[in-house]
């Protein structure tokens, strides 16, 4: 793992675009522009991990000793947060800070938003359109999906129109798919094939999957996609990488109309100021909002291209809606790590409520036994932090703990229901609390409004339906009142035509600032109930294209 | 359920990234090290005390453990057996020093006791610790990992394909072997 202190990391000279992140809309926006010829410099709060350490990573992960968050250095100072919603938010498991960002750990589960997802005021009168519409975002979709490299096969009756087939088949349905197919079938529930972005077969040079199963944390074969293939592509056509750079503010000229510089620290202890003719903040949902407020000046006394008010607020993700059951017969589930099959039939709703929801059949991996066996049996979640113990057996001992608490037998069932934009979920800074660099830290709000709650109600009923019809006894379900979240952060730098209400225009440029554009997950107006990073991706492209244009 | 070299092997696979299959690169590395004892920087000594501890920790039901661990230490990174050797020798040392003998001298029971009173069954396993934690992490954690993410230490539990092993792809598709 890199943890170079003393590379150099001046600013470069002369460079056309500065990037502000590595995740997959920084790393597609750098490739794009420099693959254009243009002198892009991407400036990185995180590390740059060794591809050649991933193994390595993943034996850290399956022992049972520190956090699962050390093997990409998540949290600690530099990652701290508050959240004051009602609905707590655990930041610091849901994103990386390192070149790659998030795609390092993340599932690789790409589908598209549907069309009724960019038109939820015009159908529903819920929310707000978007300023674009699918058929705007199709061929970005189509170019994203070819650059990520995603498996899937054109059995969904659901999903929107498409003009190409998917660079790789798709994968096929694991056993535990089949177990629910008769159900299905019975109550005429459509599964079908889920598109991700990882390699059914060799692909880009890279590894077909192997199944190590360890997709989240770290995929040692380099099979799932993560967005340090496109930073190595960017750096192949000139582009620039500054690691453990965090940018402290973004400065403008004396007009407030242009950006003049990203601000960075470094390691070792020096700040710098990075110039460019243009700027792109690709930081995600919770750092690009705070990054902006950071920035806060006598123009803009409320934060960076705020004019409108509206950074940092409509901050969404997708709640989880999980069902575990048991079965009389064994399930095999051999261990994959991803599931295989879905069913968006629960999307495309003709009424405003219930809303739109997927519905994931889940492949229930077998827990490692590694863990277990390595901790003396003790079977509890290393994650709890407030258990110290460790079992204090081996041998014989351990393995009969293990054969009665590992029953292959259960199946579970997986749904995301779309969560409206609400203003008052936000993000904000908590001066209260500061990071490694003296800034205030994210404050994340997030409250799940009664229109995610009736969806989560719903299609709790068609997951007990379907276990029903299997014969299935649940064993346990996630509680509707307080559910996890998918880990899809969206919103908070919203798109739009109407400057007092958006943040940046459809060409994903700021309305306020002519140089300075934002390609993340926090442009979306909506999230739907589809996992949001190849959408992100399909944007990155077009800001690409945009900024070039501009240029 | 008897352990091979070549259980060893797959243990080690490293199949995924370098694009061919764990099983197949196993093979031809069992093939390649044929009749090959021990080129390791272990000697003879820390290789019977690795294998020692083996057996007190790994399953009754396990046989072939020598070959198996044998194989397995010596296959591990470089850097991983050079942080493994500091350690068999410090253990080594402190056994020898209230026991008189070196540890695979004494009876399995014995081993279990010597393990219990160094306190390595309550202790966390810490790399850079004290050395009942390192103990518990570099040797007893070690074997255990290598035991459980290989197929057949992993079949002792029912499953065929563990987590960690590049071999997934193919058996998540299958139905289980009810004859079994």
């Amino acid at each position: 793992m890199s943890q170079n202190s003393t590379a150099d990391r001046r600013p470069s000279s002369d460079a056309d675009v500065c990037v502000v992140g590595s995740g997959v809309a920084g790393a597609l926006v750098a490739y794009t522009l420099s693959s254009r010829g243009h002198d892009v410099v991407i400036l990185e709060a995180g590390q740059r991990f060794d591809p050649g350490n991933r193994l390595e990573q993943m034996e850290q992960s399956l022992r049972p000793h520190g956090s699962l968050l050390d093997i990409w250095n998540m949290g600690g100072p530099r990652d701290q947060y508050v959240t004051s919603g009602g609905a707590y938010y655990p930041l610091n498991q849901t994103r990386v800070k390192a070149v790659g960002g998030t795609t390092l750990h993340w599932l690789g589960i790409t589908p598209r938003l549907h069309q009724k997802d960019f038109e939820m005021n015009t159908r529903y009168g819920l929310a707000a359109d978007w300023p674009i519409d699918y058929e705007d975002l199709r061929p970005y979709y189509a170019a994203a999906e070819q650059e990520m490299g995603v498996a899937g096969t054109q059995d969904n009756p659901f999903e929107p129109p498409r003009e190409t087939d998917y660079p790789m088949d798709a994968f096929p349905a694991s056993y535990s798919d089949t177990l629910f197919a008769d159900a299905c079938d019975e109550l005429e529930i459509t599964m079908h094939s889920t598109p991700q972005a990882r390699n059914s077969e060799a692909y880009d040079g890279r590894s077909q999957c192997v199944g190590f199963s360890t997709c989240i944390p770290v995929c040692p074969s380099g099979a799932k996609y993560s967005a340090d293939v496109h930073v190595r592509k960017a750096e192949a056509e000139g582009a620039r990488v500054i690691d453990r750079a965090p940018v402290q503010r973004i400065e403008h000229d004396s007009t407030g109309e242009t950006v003049d510089a990203a601000v960075y620290a470094t390691p070792s202890g020096d700040t710098y100021r990075q110039d460019a003719d243009a700027f792109v903040l690709a930081c995600g949902a919770v750092e690009t909002p705070r990054l902006l407020l950071l920035s806060e000046s006598p123009q803009y006394p409320d934060g960076l291209a705020n004019s409108s008010g509206a950074v940092g607020r409509y901050f969404m993700d997708q709640p989880i809606v999980s069902v575990t059951g048991e079965l009389e017969q064994p399930t095999n589930q051999e261990p994959i790590g991803y599931h295989t099959r879905e069913s968006h039939q629960f999307y495309d709703h003709d009424d405003p409520q219930p809303g739109s929801v997927k519905l994931v059949f889940e492949n229930v991996n077998p827990e490692s036994v590694v863990r277990p066996m390595l901790s003396g049996g003790d079977m509890t979640s290393r994650e709890n932090v407030f258990d110290f113990a460790m079992g204090d057996s081996w041998g014989d001992e351990v393995l009969d703990k293990i054969e009665s608490n590992y029953p292959n037998n259960r199946v579970r069932l997986l749904a995301n229901p779309e969560l409206l934009p609400r203003r008052e979920n936000r993000v904000t800074l908590d001066e209260s609390k500061t990071d490694d660099f003296g800034n205030p830290v994210p404050d994340v709000s997030w409250n799940i409004g009664s229109h995610a709650r009736e969806t989560m109600e719903f299609i709790r009923e068609v997951q007990y339906d379907i276990f029903d019809e299997l014969g299935a006894t649940i064993v346990s379900e996630t509680d509707l009142a307080d559910p996890p979240p998918a880990s899809h952060k969206m919103g908070t730098t919203r798109m739009g035509t109407n400057p007092e209400k958006s943040v940046v225009t459809p060409q994903l440029r700021t309305h306020d600032l002519d140089n300075l554009y934002i390609a993340s997950s926090s442009v979306f107006v909506t999230g739907g109930a589809m996992n949001p990073t190849l959408t992100i991706a399909a944007l990155a492209l077009k800001a690409g294209e945009h900024i070039d244009n501009a240029l | 359920m008897e352990l091979t070299r070549r259980d060893a092997l797959y243990a080690l696979v490293m199949g995924g990234g370098i694009g061919v299959s764990g099983v197949a690169y196993a093979d031809r590395k069992a093939a390649e090290n044929e009749g090959i004892e021990n080129e390791s920087g272990f000697s003879t000594d820390q290789l019977q005390t690795v294998v020692a501890i083996a057996e007190v920790v790994y399953p009754t039901e396990v046989t072939g453990i020598a070959a198996f661990v044998k194989q397995y230490v010596t296959g591990l990174r470089p850097e991983k057996q050079a942080s493994l050797i500091p350690v068999i020798d410090a253990f080594s040392a402190h056994v020898r020093e209230i026991h008189d003998r070196p540890f695979w001298e004494l009876s399995i029971s014995d081993r279990q006791v010597a393990l219990q009173e160094l306190g390595v069954d309550r202790m966390s396993p810490d790399p850079t610790g004290t050395l009942p934690e390192r103990v518990r992490y570099h040797l007893i954690n070690q074997l255990l990992y290598g035991l459980f993410t290989a197929p057949k230490g992993s079949k002792l539990v029912g499953i065929e394909n563990p987590v960690g092993y590049p071999g997934g792809y193919q058996s998540y598709q299958t139905a289980p072997d009810v004859t079994e």
